[in-house]
């Protein structure tokens, strides 16, 4: 706001697009060129999409004087990751019709497609709104889609916080009509009606904003590493109200230590009643006092961390009618996903299965998609069931009669989906990075599954086969699947180099350091090997990997 | 041309706008709010409470039994139409433990069932309304011919129902009118949708509602009946 650096790019981008149209409706006709401008990029952002390219095909495409094989990535807005039976088969189709026949779950509960060609977005977008689903600020500088601790139907507190997820998503949708306007209707509104965004204004946010509700003792959405976490507090099954945690962000750039992950800071308590009001005390603040001249200084953490922990709760009490509560104590086991089978108090079965890197696909044997929607199409429960999707890239088949349990399982047995994974490999995430994302700097989903094999022996020959270690990796910095807080974070710098991270801690509540930078595979062993050895050999009785490498190494 | 006695569609519309109108801003401001089941005609009052009041509560029965369908349509339609005070009111888990133990009260005593999921919790609502509105119409069923505009409820507060005259027609004019998406169970064979024990499609030729409570000769959840004079009482 005092910020007399000039704005950047993007902010004169917004303030002139008229709501986030800009040339996008004109874009979309010139089908001889696969892209977007950069500009054009920027705004589709908005929408749920990324322009991207099949960088595998880059070289020899190149070679041969054509232009990149541009696709879209399209992601959807998935409020606490929760869809029917009949979304979930109409988003199957969508994968096979207009995508690369897969579905991606991403660490942030909703589903990507990937490799969708520009004739065909429009198409893509009307299956998605006519499965009463949308992609709008998906993406973007806005609200992304809000997360909760999954399966809403364990508990009634469950329920409410999917429910406080579905309300704060709603109440922080973007106003504009643009994306109905621009990708749905047939004919576009000319001219274009401008409506007020009164909660964002003109230019929309400094950057993305990320919001979580967790249900202790589960920490699976990662409430630390978000711009805006709710801890519920529960009295009685209720959610009485929530403590909030403020300013947590993975991104970072290599070699700009001015950009850095933080965790969260605790700010405060408010009654459930306050929620929306809480949320947008903190969201205003961070709109008014963002930077927005440099935007990889944007993100509300640097805007804590500029003017101060106790300036900012002060600057969200001011925007509050009362002011926020003291926080109250709240305890987290882990931040993983509960696997197998759960019954809830309909006498209702849950079965939470592991899709390595949230990737659905049909791959030789192991024809998971195929599965997932045989299961979905069963008599009951495609009108009863419930698909959702986790915070660790894993899905949950809910609500499942205790008559078709066993079914089920015949259905996955029948189509190779096994579920006899290590706990390493279980809670192991990956960024979808190579070949579609275009800020990757080395591999990520399509190598961590043969580096987990390799670490699986080296836990295995030091007795430590059944621990649950945090491992993620990212193609690059951004972060995308969290690595800043886990015990092994693995971070792409080149190709076939990674900083290796170790000492997050398992709750998810404390940024790991970085032990050895720019390391190729034979490294990386050659250094977790020994530490794995004296791991075992030193940690006290029930001490995590990365509370050791914290004590020790550091 | 033939002068034509029966309204035009518009003239419909036009009215039950202008009763809404006056029921929210004149009638009762502040005090009123709207139960939606969010069913497969909800969207026309819905879309019409919008272009008047888009704060206006909306009362939702969340029974624990629903169609996840229903509660898809139910956020779809609440941010298309951008409504700001949807309020899901679900049963209180003391009735839950006490009644329905097994999860068999809706084949065994549905009345109780409906008691404890739809009439208690909505009436412990209401208690901060003067009146409601609802989008019965006399079409559905025998049990709602002889509805009316506007009449008293049997707690004494005032009912309206803007849509009481609509016919079919009607309803599927104004859907088309403002391209309203359609209940996801509509193309399933779903005319009127309940909770997921109760509910079935219907045969060409019912009534909409021959799919609740079908074989049974309930034909109303409770809700706009009187209230037994006894309370329930949970913790007897």
């Amino acid at each position: 706001m005092t910020d007399q650096k000039p704005l950047s790019r993007n902010e004169t981008l917004k303030a002139g697009s008229d709501f986030l149209r800009g040339t996008l409706p004109e874009a979309l006709e010139q089908q001889a060129f696969g892209g977007l401008t950069e500009d054009e990029g920027q705004l589709v952002k908005f929408h749920g999409m990324y322009v991207q390219d099949d960088r595998d095909l880059r070289p020899e495409r190149a070679k041969r004087k054509l232009d990149r094989a541009y696709s879209f990535m399209a992601r959807l807005r998935i409020p606490a990751g929760i869809l029917t039976p009949r979304q979930y088969l109409a988003m199957d189709q969508l994968a096979d019709t207009y995508a690369n026949h897969t579905l991606r779950l991403t660490t942030r509960q909703t589903i990507q497609f990937h490799g969708v060609i520009k004739a065909n977005l429009r198409a893509s977008l009307r299956a998605i709104d006519a499965a009463l689903l949308d992609s709008i600020a998906a993406c973007g500088d806005v609200n992304r889609n809000v997360m909760a601790t999954s399966n809403p139907f364990l508990s009634r507190a469950h329920t409410e916080a999917a429910e406080a997820a579905r309300t704060l998503s709603a109440h922080f949708l973007p106003r504009t009509g643009a994306w109905r306007e621009i990708f749905i209707e047939d004919e576009p509104v000319t001219p274009p009606q401008p409506e007020a965004e009164p909660i964002y204004g003109a230019t929309y946010l400094p950057r993305k904003f990320k919001m979580t509700v967790a249900v202790p003792p589960s920490n699976d959405v990662d409430v630390f590493a978000h711009d805006l976490s709710f801890v519920a507090i529960i009295e009685s099954d209720r959610i009485i109200g929530y403590t909030i945690i403020a300013g947590g962000g993975m991104g970072a750039t290599h070699g700009e230590p001015e950009t850095y992950p933080r965790v969260g800071s605790i700010i405060g308590y408010c009654p459930a009643a306050q929620l929306l009001e809480a949320a947008q005390a903190v969201l205003t603040v961070q709109r008014d006092f963002g930077d927005r001249s440099n935007r990889k200084h944007a993100r509300l953490k640097y805007t804590i961390d500029t003017h101060g922990l106790d300036w900012f709760i002060a600057a969200v009490n001011e925007r509050l009618q009362t002011p926020l509560e003291p926080a109250r104590p709240f305890t987290f086991t882990d931040n993983h996903d509960s696997f197998g089978w759960a019954q809830d108090s309909d006498g209702l079965h849950h079965l939470t299965l592991f899709i390595e890197n949230g990737r659905i696909l049909d791959a030789g044997t192991m024809k998971l998609k195929s599965a997932l929607a045989a299961i979905a199409r069963l008599p009951d429960f495609i009108d009863q069931g419930s698909i959702i999707f986790t915070p660790n890239q894993n899905a949950i088949i809910a609500r499942i009669t205790p008559a078709q349990r066993q079914l089920i399982e015949t259905i996955l047995a029948d189509h190779g989906i096994t579920q006899n994974f290590s706990p390493l490999r279980s809670t192991a995430m990956a960024c979808v990075g190579l070949p579609t994302c275009g800020l990757a700097l080395a591999e990520s989903e399509r190598y961590l599954p043969s580096l987990i094999t390799k670490l699986e022996d080296l836990l295995t020959q030091h007795g430590l086969a059944s621990e649950k270690i945090t491992t993620r990796m990212t193609g690059c910095p951004n972060g995308c699947a969290r690595p800043y807080i886990a015990e092994i974070g693995l971070v792409g710098r080149n190709p076939g180099r990674y900083n290796l991270h170790l000492g997050g801690a398992p709750d998810g509540a404390r940024l790991n350091f970085i032990h050895r930078e720019n390391a190729t595979e034979p490294e990386i062993l050659e250094t977790l090997a020994p530490l794995f050895a004296r791991f075992a050999a030193e940690r006290t009785s029930t001490e995590s990997f990365g509370d050791y490498c914290t004590r020790t190494l550091l | 041309m033939q002068p034509t006695l029966a309204p035009t569609p518009a003239t419909t519309h036009a009215t039950a706008h202008a009763l809404l109108t006056r029921a929210i801003t004149q009638d009762f401001p502040g005090q009123i709010a709207l139960i939606s089941s969010f069913g497969t005609e909800s969207a026309v009052l819905l879309h019409l409470l919008s272009t008047i009041d888009r704060a206006v509560p909306v009362l939702f029965l969340d029974t624990g039994k629903l169609f996840p369908d229903s509660i898809a349509y139910r956020d779809a339609l609440t941010t298309r139409l951008r409504l700001t005070n949807i309020q899901s009111l679900r049963p209180d888990p003391a009735h839950l433990r006490r009644f329905d133990p097994d999860h068999r009260l809706a084949a065994s005593d549905p009345d109780l069932c409906c008691a404890i999921r739809k009439t208690m919790p909505l009436d412990a609502a209401l208690t901060l309304y003067a009146a409601w509105i609802t989008g019965r119409k006399r079409t559905q069923s025998d049990t709602r011919a002889t509805i009316t505009a506007a009449e008293p409820s049997p707690d004494g507060r005032t009912i309206f129902n803007p849509l009481h005259d609509w016919t079919r027609a009607d309803i599927e004019h104004y859907f088309r009118a403002h391209a309203l998406p359609r209940h996801p169970l509509e193309a399933e064979g779903f005319a009127s949708i309940g909770c997921v024990p109760c509910t079935r499609r219907i045969m060409p030729g019912e009534s909409p509602r021959a799919g609740r409570w079908s074989g049974t000769p309930k034909t109303e959840c409770g809700i706009f009946l009187p209230r037994p004079t006894q309370p329930i009482q949970a913790s007897a």
